[in-house]
């Protein structure tokens, strides 16, 4: 049998390209059927013609393949190839690039203040309601919040950020304070941006939570919704008294 | 009409017959394929299925010495490929028969 060194630059490819493609076989069978190959080729190339290796038997990917698939072996072919590994293989090139890698790192870096953002987010979110002064325990609930619960949470947050590789536990239980993290934000943003719009504009958004008992006799009696009702109100069209807080009571309740 | 995607199913059949004449090496047997009308073999595919074929037993292998290049690897036919072989012609009979029916129209509610 011809040695590896002595391989001619012409069959080399098929070779190597096979040999990427035989998967999990066994060594012994994987050298056995290399070099088979090999002698097998060099016959070709010898035989009395002057075309190429490539000319007579296509491409050594086309070579592999069709060789894979009729042997029958449980190779590597890209042709057989399922769309997860198709999938993890992009994966797998995306993290090894180079740009991947400081994005990784920068966003490591960056992962304690995302736990601390997401904590901060879910305690005042859970204390929204006692923020404003129109709270009748206003400033002592706020204050405990924010020494006692907002601390606590925060460290909560942080602590399973920490730990979310450890169990499975610990990752499902990171996802989901992930999620109420990345819902707190939007709530808060909503309820400020609608508090915003409170102040700035007196009827159009007056917030439905806020009804008087009178909104509120008048709707049923007339057996409409809040929408309908303020709209109403808005245009003139039934006149109950309007009365609007200046201090808007909380959004929701709790 | 591509005969490719056909030949894959009778390739093994077709191996064991060429070799069932004659023993022969890989590249050998290519070529004696084709000689026979199989042009568009490839050859691939048809030293993929003489391994394949070894691998399940039905071939069996010696190498011989050759002066020009490097040793061949000749494939015999054994019992194990020979009884093979025989139940191949008897299903691609049976097989052809009946395609042909399919092909031509003969047979069925056909007049």
């Amino acid at each position: 049998m011809t040695t590896r060194e002595r391989t001619s630059p012409q069959i080399q490819p098929y070779l190597d390209v096979l040999e990427s493609r035989l998967g999990d076989l066994p060594a012994e069978e994987r050298s056995d059927l290399l070099g088979d190959l090999e002698s097998h080729l060099e016959e070709i190339l010898t035989d009395e013609s002057a075309d190429t290796l490539s000319d007579r038997i296509g491409t050594p990917d086309a070579y592999a393949d069709e060789f894979v698939a009729s042997t029958g072996i449980a190779g590597t072919s890209p042709t057989k190839r399922t769309l997860t590994e198709t999938m993890s293989d992009s994966l797998r090139w995306i993290r090894s690039h180079p740009s991947a890698d400081r994005a990784r790192r920068c966003g490591e870096e960056m992962r304690p203040a995302w736990w601390t953002t997401r904590g901060l987010a879910i305690g005042l979110l859970l204390m929204w309601n006692y923020l404003w002064p129109g709270n009748p325990n206003f400033p002592w609930i706020l204050v405990s919040w924010a020494v006692v619960m907002l601390p606590l949470i925060i460290w909560a947050s942080m602590r399973v950020g920490r730990n979310h590789q450890r169990t499975p536990a610990w990752k499902w239980l990171s996802i989901a304070v992930t999620i109420a993290g990345v819902f707190a934000i939007f709530a808060l943003a909503a309820n400020v941006s609608a508090r915003l719009d409170t102040n700035s504009h007196e009827y159009d958004s007056y917030p439905y939570g806020s009804q008087t008992e009178q909104d509120i006799q008048f709707m049923s009696e007339h057996g409409m919704s809040p929408e309908e009702y303020f709209e109403g109100l808005w245009q003139g069209e039934h006149g109950p008294p309007i009365t609007y807080v200046p201090s808007a009571p909380p959004l929701a309740t709790p | 009409m591509d005969t490719t995607q056909l030949l894959k199913g009778v390739l093994e059949p077709s191996v064991l017959a060429v070799l069932d004449e004659k023993d022969g090496y890989g590249y050998e047997v290519v070529r004696r394929l084709r000689s026979k009308g199989l042009n568009e073999v490839g050859d691939a595919s048809v030293y993929g299925t003489l391994r394949r074929l070894f691998q399940g037993g039905h071939l069996s292998s010696y190498v011989v010495p050759s002066d020009e290049g490097p040793n061949r690897k000749y494939y015999a036919i054994n019992k194990s490929g020979r009884k093979q072989l025989k139940a191949s012609r008897k299903q691609w009979k049976q097989f052809s028969e009946t395609l042909d029916g399919v092909l031509n129209g003969i047979g069925g509610d056909e007049s």
